[in-house]
């Protein structure tokens, strides 16, 4: 049973292990999304409740029926199956109750099933062995830290707007490469989880 | 006209130049990003990806016409989750050493932006040799870049490629970031950046940046 | 073709298909993928007592290869692997596990005949920050180890056990410079490697 309680899983899912900066995941949307910072804001909060949600999900199911059952090997097609129905869910109670967030996220809810950070931090939480607490806060972390990443992405974006950017480096290159740069930047946080 | 109705040379070259999956449509970056800090592993998942999206394409082209409307999604993702896993399950069984380099990215092909893409705007529409063809060459744009992008990184960030010391250490110290995650962002911008310098400028130019 | 029915027939078709076609595939490599990890493990092994193995066999003939040289015994509960072609005697390995800062850690550690001094010790899998904690897979970390003791070779069975100091602090033979900035990975470490000492001084002494 690893010790580490599930809140400094949590901090440094967003800081130092940030799913996105660290471990690359979730890029489509992210550079689709980043533009404006309320649709980053807006997606940004949906991924952090299906992150969450479909993390404690899928290890309920793994650990209750897939280990059981010895059919490990099924956990893909039954992560994104969960993550899908999961989606779908989300999209149907928004378009009910807030049909104007419904309409400016558009296509962009349905994207968040192939968003390969919410699959990874599932994966992740297999591999890592994490206990039902700190897969809720991975959850969580993994999820504020790819919303984290996308607003301050976005936020960027719109101060460059009026910048003179050499033609081949306008839109993916510059993006790409400030992404860099502030993964180097969040690598600095990683002395940051200290000691208790 | 023949199966592939004129359109094969059309259909190729898109892939592989003009709509290169990752330096145009920019999908499916982030498997490019992760494995591609070695020339080995970046091989072997153009291969995986090869695999799955000709597969992909090929098979629900085929299914085109009977697949109902409502499930026509998760019927996508049963096909490139069934081909997936059998990668997975191939290499694991006679691959070991480099399905464990891989991870969990190998699963990760699953929520692969340019499979599904290419599936659901392609595969749908058009017989099953275009189809298989489309796959074939965004495939193998894919490859490409991520083999480009993979030799880029370890050449630079280790001096080595595919193992052996190209650049030697007595006079090249290996840019150790290459290797690391801001290595991948920096040296993809620079690639595509390239990539549309040597293509040209487009008919109609988004507002940047 | 918005037939319910149909569509229900459809999905229900398409979801055998690719649940037969997996459990075929399953089945067709399952003891591939069981003899590779099995290889894995017994290469990790065979490394740290630094005994040396064809490269280029595939996994079935390491496994042969490996219970030809080793020979595995349970002791009390605790996994033993017995090399008996050592200089002098039979060392022995012990695979340990436990609970690294951000994941699980997975190790061997090997024993000279005397059974107190090092032969070797790997760290195979860890999910440590890159650059600090997992430098504890790196041989710069696992080779301070070798020649260390991990008990008092005065025969004293109480007092077993190691420690990880801060770096350059490292004193007496049974205590193993850290890593700078690695202080949490570090203190996990010791306390599994202790963990695993405890057991093998315990019911290892004098039973080989």
């Amino acid at each position: 049973m690893n010790p580490t309680p599930a809140l400094i899983i949590m901090v440094a899912a967003v800081f130092t292990n940030n799913i996105l900066l660290a471990n690359f995941l979730g890029m489509c949307s992210f550079l689709a999304c980043s533009r404006q910072i309320d649709t980053a804001v807006g997606l940004g909060a949906a991924v952090v409740f299906v992150s969450t949600a479909t993390v404690v999900l899928n290890h309920v199911i793994y650990y209750q029926v897939l280990v059981r059952w010895d059919i490990e090997y099924l956990q893909y097609i039954v992560f994104i199956a969960v993550i899908a129905a999961f989606v779908q869910l989300v999209e149907m109670f928004i378009e009910r109750f807030s049909p104007v967030l419904y309409f400016s996220l558009g296509i962009f809810l349905p994207l968040i099933t192939v968003n390969c950070a919410i699959l990874g931090s599932s994966l992740f939480m297999v591999i890592r062995e994490y206990s039902f607490a700190q897969a809720a806060g991975f959850g969580v972390g993994a999820g504020l830290g790819w919303a984290l990443a996308i607003i301050l992405m976005a936020g960027l974006r719109k101060k460059m707007l009026y910048s003179n950017v050499p033609r081949p480096f306008q839109g993916v290159p510059l993006v790409m490469i400030i992404t860099g740069v502030m993964a180097m930047a969040f690598m600095g946080f990683t002395g940051m989880v200290s000691i208790q | 006209m023949g199966p592939l109705e004129g359109r094969g040379k059309e259909t190729l070259l898109e892939g592989l130049w003009n709509n290169n999956p990752i330096a145009v449509q920019v999908l499916g970056i982030c498997p490019a990003l992760a494995v591609t800090n070695k020339l080995s592993t970046s091989a072997v998942m153009a291969a995986a990806v090869f695999f799955v999206m000709t597969g992909t394409t090929t098979i629900v082209s085929s299914m085109r016409r009977i697949i109902p409307q409502r499930v026509r999604l998760i019927t996508q993702m049963a096909v490139i989750s069934t081909l997936v896993i059998l990668v997975d399950l191939y290499l694991k069984a006679f691959h070991f050493e480099i399905s464990r380099q891989l991870g969990p990215y190998v699963a990760l092909i699953i929520t692969n932006c340019t499979i599904l893409g290419r599936a659901e705007g392609f595969g749908l529409q058009n017989n099953v040799p275009l189809s298989a063809l489309d796959g074939f060459s965004n495939a193998l744009g894919y490859g490409t870049v991520l083999l480009v992008l993979g030799a880029t990184r370890e050449l630079l960030g280790s001096g080595t490629l595919l193992g052996t010391t190209v650049l030697h250490e007595s006079w090249y110290k290996p840019n150790h970031l290459m290797v690391l995650a801001p290595g991948a962002f920096i040296a993809l911008g620079f690639l595509v950046a390239a990539y549309k310098a040597i293509k040209g400028p487009e008919e109609e130019e988004e507002d940047t940046p | 073709m918005q037939n319910s029915a149909y569509t229900i027939i459809f999905s229900a078709i398409v979801g055998i298909i690719c649940a037969a076609v997996l459990v075929g595939a399953d089945m067709g490599t399952e003891k591939y993928i069981k003899a590779n990890k099995e290889a894995e493990k017994d290469r990790n092994i065979m490394e740290v007592l630094g005994i040396s193995y064809p490269k280029d066999a595939t996994s079935p003939e390491l496994v042969e290869f490996f219970e030809k040289k080793l020979e595995e015994r349970s002791i009390d509960g605790l996994k033993v692997y017995e090399y008996s072609e050592a200089e002098d005697g039979t060392a022995i390995a012990v695979l340990f596990r436990g609970s690294g800062v951000w994941g699980p850690i997975k190790g061997v550690l090997a024993l000279e005949p005397d059974l107190r001094t090092i032969r070797g010790i790997a760290f195979y899998e860890q999910e440590e920050t890159p650059g600090l904690g997992a430098k504890i897979a790196k041989e710069a970390f696992t080779s301070r180890f070798k020649g260390k003791k991990i008990a008092p070779t005065d025969g004293g069975r109480t007092d077993a056990g190691m420690k990880i100091t801060a770096p350059g602090q490292a004193g007496g033979p049974r205590e193993v410079d850290g890593i700078t900035g690695a202080t949490m990975t570090s203190d996990r470490v010791e306390k599994m490697l202790n963990n695993v000492i405890s057991d093998i001084v315990a019911k290892v002494n004098g039973n080989v």
